[in-house]
């Protein structure tokens, strides 16, 4: 037997293998993408295409078919690229928190730093809201109180209708939010780089930050990366959570990403064929970004990760 | 090692097939559940009919699962009914677009807005009432316009009734009308009640309020506003609330079916809210005056509703808009000297008073045209048609939560007090209120009087719960103005403006006009509330016409002349089902 | 220890890093404690933001409302099996398949590892997905939970970053052996993946675990009800009985301190379904906490 042949026949049998998988990925995941055909007509729900007007792009064009709203939707994507670049130039942070915390000696100081960090990702935004409330709201802020009695202001700072640094004050919240959560895959990579590798930096005489260099970033660089190209192929989707629950009349302008835009504007609500438009450019968009991204990487890693 | 292999291979296959098996073979468990339910329920009831289990899609409920307590009870023993409800939560919309896509619908839907009941009627969905409408008898008597008015505007041009409005009859009034204004009653008495001729005119007795009482018991900041804005849809919502002190309405009890236009509800006149001097503009102003006086409380632009309410429970709130919202707590409103709410309108009062409304409100039932119980969905249907059952639902049992008196009037006993003030469950379980809320939806209103009790269905209405022991509150207030109610003061002054069913009327509006309306609402609500903290005369202005301007651009003329348009064709249908 | 604690750099170096991590923590932790002494204190209190450090006016009522909610013991046997069942097919679905496309031999490898990626950004909207649910049958059905999740395509991509990395000669005796890629699989490269994998557990979980809107939307039968659903169904209910009340003529009737807002609720029900996860997760930490002990103790 040729090693060629013996190596397709093993490549087909792996194939097989894991056909079951890919055929759940098929029906989970695939199947359900006939809804984009929803987006050439004007659907209701319970009727047969076959009855519903077939409208081609009309859906498409109607989104920016003005104006006021082509205006608008610059806004907002200078909000949605401002705020995900922010959170793709941080991303970074979670891999230092997870190294750092190697450092740290004391085995139960460790530990119990891990787990605390992580309770941030289990509250809905609409509870740390309420948190935020409680600290930086004008009558009941503890901030508030805590200045005033200190006489460091005269009136109460209306912290949260304020409209300054809003992307940095969003940042901040959902770093908080996600560090600590974030760190767990970086903790995971650094645990399974080879223990030998340090070993012979120690008796090459390598400190603490020579260490770092380079035994543990190069040991956890490729999940970094293969999180940053998701990541960069993920931002259109900046969601919306946090954006909805801190929105106010006064940092609107700054803070309406694209998808609470388009939720504000009340299209999803109303019609299937709208929200199955937005869905369809949004993914188009990404995937975009991925093979683009990815293409980035190949060319100055060598690497591909798609 | 081979063993190994084998395992694995084994273990693929399996998967593989316990797929195929499940994706195969599982839709047929589904219908399961009922059956079984139905079995094992009957024994329970001594009615010789098994009870049926029904699936009910409830829009407005938030409850799912098998319905218990005593109401349950209640529906088994003289409907031969149970009801299990599929969950809707605050993502009903969606999920009854995805029920209708799937292409069935459980026994039993309760829609929330004519749109889905068109929807449904277009599909093939729903069953022709009128097929089965011997069947039907309460629904007949007590809500024909209704089921005419869903004949005509909700069955895609074929004439028969799909669906049938809840909530017919007149309206609840009891001892209040939906609409303040209501201010604390104790501080307004201190200032020597000064007259308040019109609403601008609250402003500065609202200030000299706020004077007196510049702190709560805590130390709190006590302003007359403190605003939210997690109930704004196409407006401002609490600006689009003072023009009902005048009779007109800016989208609050239309339910912006007309967005963006006011009607003067006497004279069904109309006009654009962003016109200068529109009611809402006026509104918007109102506020704007009131924050440049320091009477707005500042966390109203980032506080949601639960806060709000917190405040006003706090005494931290002067002002109120309507009758429920209030702090009159019974340690409050019976303390010496007591201290809370009352209604004091201005001069030129002419709240919005609901009159009766023989067609019902948005929220509809309807029978599945895939049901395999019909019999049972139409029984129940009717039975919450039917005096008696909406007796039951809204009260109790005769004899555990009310009685006749001598006088021949319903009354709550004092063991039915208990139960409803204290939460108390019932016999069979769940709590009064449980009933309602649970399916949350009932064919007629609570105002329809029973012929024989002849007081209406619902307690909260009756005359013996009005005049229950009234609170040292309201008794001051009842001598200070000689009036026993708010209602009977308007009445007495006529100082009310009376609905007219032409606002029930309005057809449902089409998408394209929606999806326009829903931009430019986004533009007035944000707009709006710059307004009202905006520093200056110049900035306020500058809002109010960006708002204009913006609108404009945005289609505006486009969604007024619909507007128009339907107002035009309510007002002639109104004549139809006087 | 082999390094020297003794230099003034490295003294400071840990004051520093000590001190970063205990404010981040403290940061991490107070608000948690917060919402904690806030659903233990008068709810009146907690609303108006008076309770900030010490709870007030101690009582248990919220937990109590809570756990008063009907079928809370067989949503949480639901909720639990879910949790299980899921996590584990997740764990062996992806890690293989991650594993899969990490050989180069695998069919048309750079094609399948597309098919699988691309669905991360693939969202057809819920309309089209109930439908296919229903047409394989996932209506009503337990299996819905936990047969879509097998795949978790972002897993397939770190776990197959993380199998490249295992030295290919641990690989390769095996194969000189003439084990298959089942053998290979789950007696080579499972074994050497624990922390990944660990991850991977943390992750399904709390995520299977959190979930409500499959139930909302396919289930119908309250014995598959899980008790994230229960509870998000019962917020629902506080919030909006108290709203109908209050525009009704019985509101009048009812004195309107006796209206519960949600928060308090909400609060509650986040601590609720927080505990669990907090109880199991330092089990599962040993995992990457042991490998982390060796690197840094021979460090």
């Amino acid at each position: 037997m040729r090693e060629g042949s013996g190596l397709k026949a093993a490549g087909l049998r792996l194939f097989g293998l894991s056909l079951p998988l890919l055929l759940v990925v098929f029906l989970f995941s695939y199947l359900p993408l006939y809804g984009w055909i929803y987006a050439f007509y004007d659907y209701h729900a319970g009727m047969k295409l076959s009855d519903t007007e077939f409208v081609g792009f009309r859906h498409f064009t109607e989104l920016i078919d003005n104006p006021v709203i082509a205006n608008e939707i610059v806004r907002v994507l200078r909000n949605t690229f401002a705020m995900s670049l922010l959170g793709i130039a941080t991303s970074p942070l979670p891999a230092l928190f997870a190294i750092f915390l190697l450092e740290v000696r004391s085995r139960t100081f460790r530990k119990l730093v891990q787990t605390l960090t992580t309770l941030p990702n289990f509250i809905s935004w609409i509870l740390v809201y309420a948190v935020a409330w409680s600290v930086f709201s004008v009558g009941d802020g503890f901030l508030n109180r805590l200045l005033l009695e200190l006489g460091w202001i005269e009136t109460e700072i209306n912290f949260l209708a304020s409209s300054d640094h809003v992307w940095l004050t969003m940042l901040g919240y959902s770093l908080w939010k996600g560090l600590g959560w974030g760190a767990i895959i970086f903790l995971a990579a650094i645990a399974s780089i080879d223990h030998e590798q340090y070993e012979a930096a120690t008796v090459d005489g390598a400190g603490r930050f020579q260490k770092m260099r380079h035994v543990t970033i190069p040991g956890i660089l490729p999940t970094f990366f293969v999180l940053l190209l998701l990541s960069i192929a993920n931002f259109i989707n900046s969601g919306m959570e946090q954006y909805f629950i801190f929105q106010n009349p006064l940092n609107k302008d700054k803070i309406e990403v694209l998808d609470l835009y388009v939720y504000n504007q009340g299209m999803v609500g109303q019609s299937i064929s709208y929200a199955t438009v937005v869905s369809m450019l949004k993914s188009l968009v990404s995937v975009a970004l991925l093979f683009v991204a990815n293409t980035l990487s190949k060319a100055v890693r060598k690497e591909s990760i798609i | 090692m081979h063993n190994r292999i084998r395992k694995f291979q084994v273990a693929a296959l399996l998967m593989a097939v316990v797929l195929t098996a499940i994706l195969g073979g599982c839709s047929g468990s589904s219908r399961n559940g009922s059956d079984s339910a139905d079995s094992s329920k009957g024994s329970e009831g001594s009615k010789p009919a098994e009870a049926v289990t029904l699936q009910v899609f409830s829009l407005p409920s938030n409850t799912s699962g098998l319905q218990q307590g005593w109401f349950a009870e209640v529906l088994r023993d003289q409907v031969g009914v149970n009801l299990e409800l599929l969950p809707a939560g605050d993502q009903g919309e969606q999920k009854l677009q995805a029920l209708m896509a799937g292409g069935e619908l459980p026994d039993i839907v309760v829609f929330k807005t004519k749109r889905q009941v068109e929807d449904a009627v277009r599909a093939g969905m729903l069953v022709n009432l009128d097929d089965h409408i011997d069947k039907l008898p309460n629904v007949v008597k007590n809500a024909p316009a209704a089921l005419q008015y869903y004949r005509d505007a909700a069955s895609n041009g074929s004439g028969k009734a799909y669906a049938i409005p809840n909530q017919v009859g007149p309206s609840e009034v009891g001892a209040t009308i939906n609409y303040g204004p209501l201010i604390r009653w104790d501080l307004y008495k201190k200032l020597g009640m000064p007259q308040i001729k019109d609403l601008e005119d609250y402003l500065p007795v609202l200030k000299q309020m706020q004077e007196l009482e510049p702190k709560n018991k805590d130390g709190q900041k006590v302003y007359a506003f403190s605003l939210w804005q997690d109930w704004d849809s196409m407006q401002m919502m609490l600006a689009a609330q003072p023009s009902n002190f005048m009779g007109v309405d800016t989208g609050d009890q239309m339910g912006g079916s007309l967005p963006f236009m006011q009607v003067d509800v006497a004279s069904g006149e109309t006009m654009s809210i962003l016109e200068r001097d529109s009611q809402y503009i006026r509104a918007l102003r109102f506020y704007y005056e009131a924050n440049r006086m320091g009477l707005v409380d500042p966390d109203s632009l980032t506080q949601r509703w639960d806060t709000a309410v917190e405040k006003m429970n706090q005494g931290r709130v002067l002002f109120s808009i309507w009758p429920w919202y209030n702090n009159n707590k019974k340690e409050l409103v019976d303390a010496d000297p007591p201290t809370g709410f009352e209604f004091v309108p201005f001069d030129a009062y002419k709240g919005t008073w609901f009159g009766d409304n023989p067609i019902g409100n948005s929220w509809a039932f309807a029978i599945s045209a895939s049901t395999k119980h019909l019999d049972a969905a139409l029984k129940y249907i009717d039975f919450m048609y039917s005096t008696e059952g909406l007796q039951v639902l809204m009260n109790g049992p005769e004899g555990v939560i009310w009685e006749m008196n001598e006088k021949g009037e319903p009354y709550i006993t004092d063991q039915g007090w208990d139960l409803i003030e204290n939460g108390k469950e019932l016999p069979g379980g769940g709590v009064l209120g449980s009933a309602v809320n649970a399916v949350n939806a009932q064919g007629l209103s609570g105002a329809v009087v029973h012929p024989e009790t002849n007081a209406p269905l619902n307690y909260a209405l009756w005359p013996t719960t009005i005049s229950r022991n009234p609170s040292k509150l309201s008794q001051d207030w009842q001598s200070t103005t000689g009036f026993k109610t708010q209602t009977e003061m308007l009445k007495a002054k006529n100082m009310y403006t009376l609905s007219t069913l032409a606002m029930k009327l309005v057809p449902t509006i089409p998408e394209e006009i929606n999806a326009k309306a829903a931009r430019i609402g986004d533009v007035v609500k944000t707009n709006s509330w710059l307004a009202v903290f905006a520093k200056n005369d110049a900035d306020f202005d500058k809002f109010v016409d960006e708002m204009a301007s913006k609108a404009d651009a945005l289609g505006l003329q486009e969604v007024l002349e619909w507007d128009a348009s339907a107002w035009k064709q309510a007002q002639e249908e109104a004549e139809r089902y006087k | 220890m082999v390094e020297n604690p003794k230099t003034i750099g490295s003294i400071a170096f840990h004051l520093i890093n000590y001190g970063v991590f205990a404010i981040f923590t403290i940061a991490c932790v107070f608000p948690f404690y917060y919402i904690f002494i806030n659903t233990i204190s008068d709810n009146s209190l907690s609303s108006s933001g008076q309770i900030l450090l010490l709870p007030q006016g101690i009582h248990f009522n919220n937990y109590a409302e809570v756990f008063r909610v009907r079928g809370l013991g067989s949503a949480a046997f639901v909720s639990i099996s879910r949790t299980a069942i899921g996590t584990a097919l997740t764990l062996v679905g992806t890690s293989f398949l991650g594993y899969a496309f990490s050989r180069p031999e695998y069919w048309r490898r750079k094609l399948w590892y597309r098919f699988v990626i691309v669905t991360m950004y693939f969202n057809a909207g819920i309309i089209p997905w109930f439908v296919t649910m229903k047409n394989l049958g996932m209506v009503n059905n337990f299996w819905a939970y936990v047969l879509p999740s097998i795949v978790a395509p972002f897993f397939v991509v770190l776990f197959k970053t993380y199998v490249e990395q295992i030295p290919a000669s641990l690989e390769e005796s095996a194969q000189i052996d003439g084990a298959g890629y089942g053998t290979r699989f789950f007696r080579i490269v499972f074994p050497l993946s624990a922390p990944i994998l660990a991850t991977i557990v943390v992750f399904t979980s709390v995520g299977q675990w959190n979930s409500f809107m499959d139930t909302l939307f396919l289930i119908r039968d309250s014995k598959l009800y899980t008790l994230q659903f229960l509870l998000y169904q019962y917020l629902n209910e506080v919030n909006a009985v108290a709203a109908s009340l209050r525009s009704s003529p019985q509101g009048q009737l009812v004195d309107p301190s006796r209206l519960l807002t949600a928060t308090s609720i909400r609060m509650t029900i986040s601590i609720v379904v927080v505990l669990p996860i907090l109880c199991v997760y330092p089990f599962l930490q040993r995992y990457f906490v042991k490998g982390l002990l060796l690197g840094a103790v021979k460090g």
